[in-house]
C-alpha cells in the first residue's frame, strides 16, 4: 500500500509518509476506522528507521487524521477533524491544479513549475519578485 | 569456550607432537636389542680409544653407559630424542596468538576482541592451554617406556620416567615462554620460531663447549635430569632458575597484550 | 517509542559520549579532537572519507586501541579501563567491516562458541535468523561468502541481547539484495528490542534510509552532527543569480559552510537555513533568487572539501 519514500530527495522521509497516508485517506485506500500497518512491520517493510515512522504517526495524531490507541495500533481518525483536513486538501487540490494550468499557459515547463513551488515552500521568499525573470 | 578455542588452535601441533614422541619412545625401546648385539664391538672401540683427549674421554663415556638399559634409555632417548623432539614442540606450541591472529586475515583477532572477556585471560588460557598439552606430550611417551620395556625383557622404572618427564617440562618451559612472548611482538608466525629455535642452539653449543671444559652447566643439562640420573640428585636450582624465567617471560607476553593497540 | 525531544535533555544517558579523542599512531594522527554523542535508541551514522578515522574511533570505543588523550564513554563507562571495557563488552554486540571471524570454525562451532559468552543469549532469534539467512551449520567459515559471513557476524551480535550495536561498514562488498536484507533485519531489529546501533558506511544512502542521527568525520575531527531531519531542515542552498560576474561577497550570517562564484551565479551553501543570506544578499542586488534543499550526499562532500 505505501510505497518506499525517497531518502535523497531532500524532504524528510516522516513528512513523506505522513503525505502517503494522507493521500492514501483521500484516494479512499484508508478508510475511517481502517488500521494503519504496526511501526515494527511498516518499518521492515519500508527499510526505515522505525522512529520515523513513530514520528509520521504522532504527528499524523496531532492533526487528527489518524488516532493511536494504546496498546491497539494506530487507526485513521473516524472524526470530523479528519473530515475537515480531507476536505481541505481537496481544495488545495483544485487551486493547485488550477494555478499549474495557469503557469503551464504563460509557457512554464513543469519542471520549472516544480522548482518554483519547491522554493516557495522552503519558506524563504523574501527576495522581491521586480522584473528580470524570464517572462 | 576460549578452552575449546584453543584445543582448535593447537590440535595439529599437539597431536603430531604426540604421534612423533609416541613412535620415537617405541622406536627406543625396540632398539635396544639391536644396541645390544652391537655390544662386544663397543667394548672393542673402549679399548682402543685414546682416552688422553677430552672427546676420546666423552665418547668412552657415552660407549659405557649404553651398556646398561637405564643408560641407554637415558643418554639416547631421554637426553637426545626427548628433550629436542618435545623441545621444537615447545617452540611451535607457544607461537600463534592474538597478534598473528591479526596480522592474517580470518584469525579472528578482532572478533576475540569484541567479546567480554579480558586480555589478560585470553592469552591465560591460550598459556594455559599450551602449557597442558606439552605436560601430556612428556608424560605420555615416557610413560610408554617403562610399560613397553617387558616387551624386550627389561624394566624402567615409572619414578625415573616421570622425574625425567617433570625435568624436562619445568626447565623446557623457558624455551615456551620466550615463543609466547615473541608471539606478542611479531605478528608474523615464523619469526617466534626462529628467534628462539636460534636461541636453543646456540645454548645447545654453548653447553657442549663448556662440558668439554669440564664445566657442567646448561638447561639441556637440567632439562636432561643429569645429576638425577647420575644418582646425586635432582638440579634444583636449575629447575627454579628456569621455572623463574618462564614465569618472568609470560609475564611480560601478559603486559605486551594489555598496552597493545590493534 | 520516546519522543526524540527528550534525548536532549537526558545528556547524561548518553550510551556514546566521546570528547575531544586524539589518537596518534607513530606519526600518523588518526583522531585530532574527535567529539560523539550517541543517545539510545538512535540508529547513528557516522559517514567519512577512508582513513577519516572511523575505525579508530570505534577501535576506541571498544577498547581496542587506547586513545593519546581525550574522553571516551560507553554507557557511561571508560572505554579505555580494562574491567569497565569488558562490562562495555557484555553489552555491545561489534561487526568489523572484515567480517573477522575465525576460519577454522565452522558456522554451528562458532555460534555455539560465542553463545557461551552471553547467559541471555536467545535461542529462539538464532533459530529464526539461522533460518532465515539461510546458514550452512557444517560448513566452515573460510569457505562463506562474503554476503553470508557478514549474515554470520549479525546474527552472533543480534542474538546477545546487546544494547548497543556498533557495526563498521556493514554493508560494504554485498550485492543490493544482501544489503537490503541486512538493512532490513537491523530496523526490524531495532523496532522490537531497546536498542542503539552505531554504523559506520560509505553509503549515503543507507545512512539516509534507515538513520536518524548522523556525524560527519573528516582528518579525525567531527564535522558535522546532529539528527538527520534537523539536517534536512537546515541545510539550503541559496542561488543568487546576477546581471554582471557575481560579486566576491561574504556573508556575515552564521552557519555559511560554502560560497562559489562562476560566472554571474553566486552559490552559497548554508547549515542555518536560507533567511539570513538572503537579506545580505538583498543589498547586491541579485536579479534573482534560488533556494532548493540539500541532500546528505552534498552536505557529506561540501563538509568534507570545506576544511583547509
Amino acid at each position: 500500500m505505501l510505497f518506499r519514500p525517497n531518502p535523497s530527495s531532500g524532504v524528510p522521509i516522516y513528512l513523506q509518509l505522513m503525505e502517503q497516508v494522507k493521500h492514501s485517506i483521500e484516494t479512499g485506500a484508508l478508510r475511517p476506522g481502517e488500521q494503519l500497518p504496526g511501526i515494527r512491520p511498516l518499518a521492515e517493510e519500508l527499510v526505515i528507521n522505525p522512529n520515523t515512522v513513530a514520528k509520521a504517526y504522532r504527528e499524523l495524531e496531532h492533526e487528527g487524521v489518524i488516532e493511536l490507541r494504546h496498546g491497539a495500533g494506530a487507526f485513521v481518525s473516524g472524526s470530523a477533524r479528519a473530515k475537515k483536513e480531507t476536505d481541505a486538501m481537496k481544495a488545495g487540490q483544485t487551486a493547485v491544479a488550477a494555478t499549474i494550468d495557469k503557469l503551464r499557459a504563460r509557457g512554464l515547463s513543469d519542471e520549472e513549475i516544480r522548482r518554483l513551488f519547491e522554493a516557495e515552500l522552503a519558506g524563504h521568499s523574501a527576495l522581491p519578485r521586480t522584473g528580470g525573470r524570464r517572462d | 569456550m576460549l578452552w575449546y578455542k584453543s584445543w582448535l588452535e593447537t590440535r595439529w601441533r599437539f597431536l603430531i607432537g604426540l604421534g612423533l614422541l609416541s613412535i620415537a619412545a617405541c622406536g627406543a625401546v625396540f632398539d635396544y636389542p639391536t644396541v645390544l648385539k652391537l655390544m662386544p664391538l663397543a667394548n672393542n672401540i673402549e679399548t682402543t680409544i685414546d682416552t688422553s683427549t677430552k672427546i676420546g674421554r666423552l665418547v668412552k663415556q657415552a660407549a659405557a653407559l649404553q651398556a646398561t638399559y637405564r643408560g641407554f634409555i637415558w643418554w639416547q632417548w631421554v637426553r637426545q630424542n626427548l628433550v629436542g623432539i618435545w623441545t621444537v614442540f615447545a617452540v611451535l606450541l607457544g607461537s600463534g596468538g592474538l597478534i598473528a591472529a591479526s596480522g592474517s586475515g580470518g584469525g579472528g583477532a578482532l572478533f576475540t576482541l569484541s567479546l567480554p572477556a579480558s586480555r589478560t585471560r585470553v592469552i591465560g588460557v591460550r598459556a594455559v592451554t599450551a602449557l597442558g598439552e606439552l605436560l601430556v606430550l612428556v608424560v605420555v611417551p615416557s610413560l610408554l617406556i617403562p610399560l613397553l620395556s617387558p616387551a624386550i625383557g627389561q624394566s624402567y622404572s615409572i619414578v625415573d620416567a616421570f622425574v625425567h618427564a617433570l625435568c624436562i617440562f619445568v626447565a623446557g618451559a623457558a624455551f615456551f615462554s620466550l615463543a609466547f612472548l615473541l608471539s606478542t611482538v611479531f605478528s608474523d608466525l615464523w619469526r617466534p620460531l626462529l628467534i628462539t629455535g636460534a636461541i636453543a642452539c646456540v645454548l645447545a653449543l654453548l653447553e657442549g663447549a663448556l662440558a668439554l671444559q669440564s664445566i657442567q652447566i646448561g638447561i639441556f643439562r637440567v632439562m636432561s635430569g643429569e645429576s638425577y640420573f647420575r644418582g646425586t640428585g635432582l638440579p634444583w636450582l636449575g629447575l627454579l632458575a628456569s621455572a623463574a624465567v618462564s614465569a618472568a617471560l609470560l609475564n611480560a607476553a601478559a603486559r605486551n597484550i594489555a598496552r597493545q593497540d590493534f | 517509542m520516546t519522543d526524540r525531544a527528550d534525548g536532549a535533555r537526558r545528556a547524561d544517558a548518553l550510551v556514546i559520549e566521546a570528547a575531544d579523542l586524539h589518537k596518534h599512531y607513530g606519526s600518523v594522527q588518526a583522531l585530532r579532537g574527535l567529539s560523539l554523542q550517541v543517545p539510545p535508541g538512535s540508529i547513528h551514522g557516522f559517514l567519512g572519507k577512508n582513513g577519516a578515522g572511523k575505525t579508530t574511533t570505534i577501535k576506541v570505543l571498544l577498547g581496542m586501541a587506547r586513545p593519546t588523550s581525550g574522553r571516551a564513554r560507553v554507557f557511561g563507562l571508560p572505554a579505555d579501563a580494562q574491567e569497565s571495557s569488558v562490562e562495555i563488552r557484555r553489552r555491545t554486540g561489534f561487526v568489523s567491516d572484515d567480517k573477522d571471524l575465525y576460519d577454522y570454525m565452522t558456522v554451528a562451532e562458532i555460534i555455539r562458541f560465542t553463545a557461551a559468552f552471553f547467559p541471555q543469549w536467545r535461542a529462539d532469534l538464532e533459530r529464526t535468523y539461522a533460518r532465515t539467512f539461510e546458514l550452512p551449520l557444517d560448513r566452515k567459515i573460510r569457505a562463506l561468502s562474503r554476503g553470508t559471513r557478514t549474515k554470520l557476524a549479525l546474527l552472533l551480535v543480534l542474538c546477545r541481547r546487546a544494547e548497543l550495536l556498533i557495526l563498521d561498514e556493514p554493508t560494504s562488498g554485498l550485492d543490493p539484495a544482501v544489503t537490503e536484507e541486512v538493512l532490513q533485519t537491523l530496523v526490524g531489529h531495532v523496532a522490537s528490542e531497546e536498542m542503539t546501533v552505531f554504523f559506520s558506511s560509505h553509503q549515503i544512502s543507507e545512512v539516509d534510509q534507515i538513520a536518524d542521527r548522523v556525524t560527519i568525520i573528516d582528518r579525525g575531527r567531527a564535522v558535522v552532527s546532529g539528527s538527520l531531519d534537523d539536517l534536512r531542515e537546515q541545510y539550503r542552498r541559496v542561488q543568487l543569480i546576477f546581471d554582471g560576474d557575481a560579486p566576491d561577497a561574504t556573508f556575515r550570517a552564521p552557519g555559511v559552510v560554502r560560497v562559489r562564484r562562476s560566472g554571474r551565479i553566486l552559490t552559497v551553501l548554508s547549515s542555518a537555513g536560507a533567511e539570513r543570506i538572503l537579506d545580505e544578499a538583498r543589498a547586491l542586488n541579485p536579479v534573482s533568487s534560488d533556494v532548493v534543499p540539500v541532500t546528505l550526499k552534498e552536505i557529506f562532500l561540501e563538509s568534507v572539501a570545506a576544511e583547509d
